[in-house]
């Protein structure tokens, strides 16, 4: 009876080498305030000057989500005091953003969905205030100030959080295939805010709560439905809900308001003077346009057209730019199966990798090993569980394919002649056996299969030794 | 050895009949002799002796720049590396600057030798100098009277011939306003011109940096030096940068088509007004065509500047914040606190009240009707002077409404301090270069002739002020002498 | 909320409104000053709002004097950073970082 309505903040670090507005790096886990220039920490005096990289990654990712991209855009101050925030103002944009009115297709359980993209503006990222290193201070690095972010801001658009999750994913995958983020939500450089309320369906919108700064897709989903289930107990109660902003709390697994941020704040937002006016031409931006690389939809569909795989298993795959390149790299060596290799990455190697907590782009097991032991597979020359267990074995000694199979001396036995003796040979033991067979005791052929298996310690290749054995039992 | 200009100084110094060290030792001493002028904030003697002792030495292997060995004075807004640089206020009482600012850097690239940091308003807010935490400072021509603001010292040094030259900043007349109650040039130039980096920023879209010397050629020589693109600043201009001197000597034009606002000088007492007019037939003189013209909205220019300058300053000072450097109360228990008590220790009356107008007029509510109707009458005033400029090469009038006020008299009257700068303001909001210079007295105190020049146009403007300065010699006359 | 008229009518800066502006602005101004700082706030406020009455009909905000567009910079990291001379008043650092009253989030 509520209707669950989310919007989506995600802030996402560019992936240039030095910052929005000065030129000192953006490298990560650099020593405190090494990284922090006399522009970063607000020296009197100082001027910011635009990287134009940034802002080209901003025009990529308008592109990518079929966004208008602003012939003149321009830089605004939001301005409140903090001091991971040196200037007391963020260099932001307010009106005209680089990119507007964008959209953006997501895919949940077999159905489609447009969310409509509101707006992606560039704006600095603050430094960091560290609470637990000395006694009684906060201590602050701004090696982090100034590093170029772009906010896109969804439309309130999705209606669960496993919508939420899909559209995250979806940006994921877009800012990464384009090369403008390392995506890397451990480190920051993938945030999510989440505007959650709930409302009768057809009313308007209910007062919403907004979930600051989760940092990871699992989070997300958790965080939405803590607060989707507090807002519910609210408003049956016939309470009100705050405007408010929560942090979510993974430990506990639940959202809790902010205590300090911010009494009212009011930013003041005013065109910044030390900066120009943005001039994006036509011809820049078909420049940019011939330069981007190939986007998840795009990708999905040649997967389907180009190695004929299940338009679901083309969709995880393209949905992930490591996952859709481990696939492309392994294709290569594999000649035909594709369906098998896109089966045996997504249920085995991705299994693995969700276990390990390990990015499928740092798997031990090479796309070129995964090739192999699939080719294996399809020549029968090894079963696919005993490809598992390579691939495990693999995975965790690091050792390659061939040698396992080797040392283990588990190659099937698929050669017919080899296999009829085998069979033979325990026909003749077992005459009773072979008679009730005949008579109908169709059961028995399990008992024949395994007592081959056991002969040659499991190596039968288990689809021919069942054709040896019906041939021999039918013609005799 | 009195050396009267900035050009001579040069002369002297590249046909060697001085050395740089002479002639920064001899303005060492002039300054000490002053004290009571209270134009530096801080004096940078031993630092001048060892440049002055390098420069010598490039010159003895006829290493020659375009300022070699010319002393000068810097107004305390602009960064110096590693020495303090206060802006005037307690805040930044204790801040050594870990770099130089760019007119800083070019200055001393064409040879210049630093003699201090000259004293001003607290962050460039005043006009008369008083509001500096370093206490007023006087006006050579009667030290009971105000040099202006905000670059009141740097102006003062000048007059006084305590400095040969010196630089300045003008937001709303803070170099055109102290130059014309000093009875000096203070040029300030087309917004752009010069690069703002390193220039403590006050209003981000108004401030430029600019020059007090004595006369128009020294300006012209000078101005080339700070002039030009820098990458560090993206509001400075790409126009090519003329040489202004080559311009102002070689250059027969003379012709000037001029026009006088009524707005400027229907209100003018007696004293100013006759003063302006024996200057303008001097030029009708000299062969300027005289044009009246109207300006028609710049009597909003006060109000407009006093909604942006402060709405712009509001936020450019929140950097002060005494986390990282400045002023940090002892009374920093909470975050808060440290915040609070650090700004309002560490700030005067004037910025704080600055302050607060500006946050006002960004707040939500009053946004439209402040900060945006203020951008929309700056558009206006603009739209003004680009239409005047269609008619006419050069705006004449007053720099200020008046002779020097008295230290104290305008202290508690903000409005009448705002209203001094009634003349200049308009040409910041337009972003367009002026400059004042000497055209008498009214009472023993010197009076200001402002000249307008369209964007970029410095150089007519300084070449008319040359052709002026030949038939006159207000420029020449000395406090005290 | 476009118009400052009713301003001029009273007084505007009342004990409220500047405690809200030295609350965004992170001042603090002792009781003692108020009114005389409230006084001269009223008298800007009159002074400024005299553009008001301007006719800006039609006229576009004018951010900046010149008409230029912003120039971009190449995306080239420049190390030259010098924490030291950066973090010359050592009573606001502590191992290279800055420090400050606890915060709580």
């Amino acid at each position: 009876m509520w209707e669950t309505v989310i919007g989506l903040e995600i802030h996402v670090q560019l992936a240039t080498d030095s910052k929005l507005f000065s030129s000192s790096s953006t490298n990560f886990g650099s020593e405190q305030n090494t990284q922090a220039s006399i522009i970063d920490l607000a020296m009197p005096g100082v001027l910011p000057v635009l990287n134009k990289k940034a802002v080209n990654m901003a025009i990529m990712f308008g592109l990518a989500v079929d966004a208008k991209i602003a012939d003149k855009s321009i830089f605004a101050r939001k301005n409140y005091f903090y001091p991971d925030l040196p200037k007391g103002y963020q260099i932001s944009q307010y009106e005209l953003p680089v990119v507007y009115d964008g959209e953006l297709e997501i895919n949940l359980d077999g159905k489609s969905k447009t969310i409509g993209i509101t707006r992606a503006h560039l704006e600095e990222d603050a430094g960091k205030s560290i609470h637990d290193l000395f006694d009684g201070e906060s201590a602050i690095d701004l090696n982090r100030a100034g590093t170029p972010l772009i906010e896109i801001v969804s439309e309130p658009d999705m209606r669960s959080a496993r919508e939420a999750v899909t559209y995250l994913k979806k940006i994921h995958s877009i800012v990464k295939s384009l090369g403008i983020s390392d995506g890397n939500m451990e480190e920051g450089s993938f945030r999510c805010d989440a505007n959650v309320s709930l409302r009768k369906p057809g009313e308007d919108f209910g007062i919403r709560a907004e979930i600051k700064n989760i940092n990871s897709f699992r989070f997300v989903e958790h965080a939405i439905n803590y607060e989707v289930g507090r807002q519910q107990d609210i408003l049956e109660s016939g309470g009100a809900v705050n405007q408010e902003t929560r942090l979510y709390d993974p430990k506990k697994d639940e959202t809790r308001p902010m205590r300090s941020k911010e009494e009212a704040n009011d930013y003041r937002y005013f065109p910044d003077p030390d900066l120009l006016p943005v001039e994006i031409t036509k011809k820049q931006i078909s420049e940019i346009k011939k330069s981007l690389p190939e986007l998840p939809d795009a990708k999905k569909e040649r997967f389907i057209l180009e190695y004929g795989l299940k338009n679901d298993d083309a969709e995880i795959l393209s949905s992930s730019l490591d996952l859709s390149e481990y696939f492309e790299k392994a294709s290569i060596n594999v000649s035909s199966k594709f369906q098998l290799l896109a089966n045996f990455i997504l249920s085995e190697v991705v299994g693995l990798s969700n276990k390990h907590s390990l990015d499928i782009s740092k798997s031990p097991v090479t796309p070129d090993e995964i090739a192999k032991l699939v080719t294996y597979v399809s020549d029968e020359k090894i079963s696919i569980k005993q490809a598992k267990e390579v691939l495990n074995e693999s995975w965790q000694n690091k050792t390659n394919v061939d040698k396992i199979i080797k040392s283990k001396n588990i190659e099937q036995i698929s050669n017919i002649d080899l296999l009829s003796d085998e069979a033979k040979k325990i026909l003749e033991k077992h005459p009773k056996e072979v008679q009730d067979y005949k008579n109908g005791k169709d059961k028995l052929m399990g008992f024949f299969v395994g007592q081959v298996m056991k002969e040659t310690q499991g190596k039968a290749n288990p689809k021919a030794l069942n054709e040896i054995l019906h041939k021999l039992l039918k013609g005799e | 050895m009195i050396y009267k200009s900035v050009t001579e100084i040069l002369e002297a110094i590249k046909k060697k009949q001085i050395s740089a060290t002479e002639i920064t030792k001899e303005y060492l001493k002039r300054i000490k002799a002053s004290g009571d002028l209270n134009c530096f904030i801080t004096l940078t003697e031993d630092s001048a002796l060892n440049r002055a002792k390098e420069i010598d030495k490039d010159i003895s292997k006829n290493n020659l720049k375009p300022l070699s060995g010319l002393p000068i004075a810097q107004k305390d807004i602009f960064c110096t590396k590693g020495i303090k640089t206060s802006c005037g206020s307690k805040m930044l009482d204790n801040f050594i600057s870990p770099y130089d600012a760019t007119v800083v850097d070019k200055l001393n690239e064409a040879g210049t030798i630093m003699l201090g940091k000259t004293n001003m308003d607290e962050f460039a807010m005043g006009s008369s100098n008083e509001t500096s935490f370093y206490g007023a400072v006087k006006n050579p021509w009667d030290y009971e009277y105000v040099p202006g603001g905000s670059s009141g010292g740097s102006a003062s040094a000048v007059a006084a011939r305590i400095s040969p030259c010196s630089t300045g900043t003008d937001t709303g007349g803070s170099i055109r306003q102290p130059a014309s109650l000093c009875g000096i040039c203070g040029l300030k130039p087309t917004y752009g011109r010069v690069s703002r980096f390193g220039m403590i920023a006050f209003a981000s879209s108004l401030d430029q940096a600019g020059l007090f010397t004595t006369d128009a050629l020294d300006a012209a020589v000078l101005l080339k030096e700070i002039s030009g693109h820098d990458p560090k600043d993206s509001t400075s201009s790409t126009v090519e940068v003329p040489n202004y001197h080559d311009y102002c000597i070689n250059s027969d034009k003379k012709n000037f088509t001029v026009g006088i606002p009524e707005e400027f000088v229907n209100d003018l007492n007696d004293d100013v007004k006759n003063s302006f007019y024996e200057s303008v037939k001097i030029l009708e003189n000299i062969g300027c065509k005289i044009k009246k013209i109207n300006l028609k909205h710049t009597g909003l220019g006060v109000s407009a500047y006093q909604v942006v300058a402060p709405a712009e300053c509001s936020s450019n000072l929140s950097r002060f914040d005494g986390v990282r450097y400045g002023h940090r109360s002892k009374k920093s228990e909470s975050l808060e606190s440290l915040y609070r008590e650090s700004r309002s220790e560490g700030f005067g009356k004037e910025v704080k009240r600055r302050i607060l107008v500006g946050t006002y007029a960004l707040s939500a509510g009053y946004y439209d009707a402040y900060y945006l109707k203020a951008q929309k009458v700056r558009n206006l005033i603009a739209q003004d002077f680009s239409q005047a400029f269609e008619k006419v090469d050069l705006i004449l009038g007053p720099t200020t409404p008046d002779k020097a006020f008295k230290i104290g008299e305008k202290m508690n009257d903000p409005i009448a301090m705002y209203l001094s700068d009634v003349y200049t303001v308009s040409t910041n909001l337009a972003g367009l270069p002026a400059m004042s210079i000497p055209m008498g007295f009214k009472e023993g105190m010197p009076l200001g002739l402002q000249i307008i020049g369209n964007h970029f146009d410095e150089k007519d403007i300084l070449k008319l002020s040359y052709l002026y300065q030949k038939e006159t010699d207000w420029h020449e006359q000395v406090p005290g002498a | 909320m476009d118009t400052i008229d009713s301003h001029h009518l009273g007084k505007i800066m009342d004990k409220n409104t500047i405690k809200k502006l030295t609350y965004l602005s992170k001042l603090s101004i002792p009781e003692s000053d108020i009114d005389e700082l409230s006084k001269n706030l009223d008298n800007i406020l009159k002074l400024i709002g005299e553009i008001d009455a301007a006719p800006t009909d039609g006229m576009l905000p004018m951010a900046h004097p010149l008409d230029f567009t912003q120039p971009l910079r190449d995306d080239v990291c420049r190390k030259n950073i010098n924490r030291d001379a950066n973090q010359h008043d050592s009573s606001k650092t502590k191992d290279g970082y800055y420090t400050v009253p606890k915060i709580l989030d």
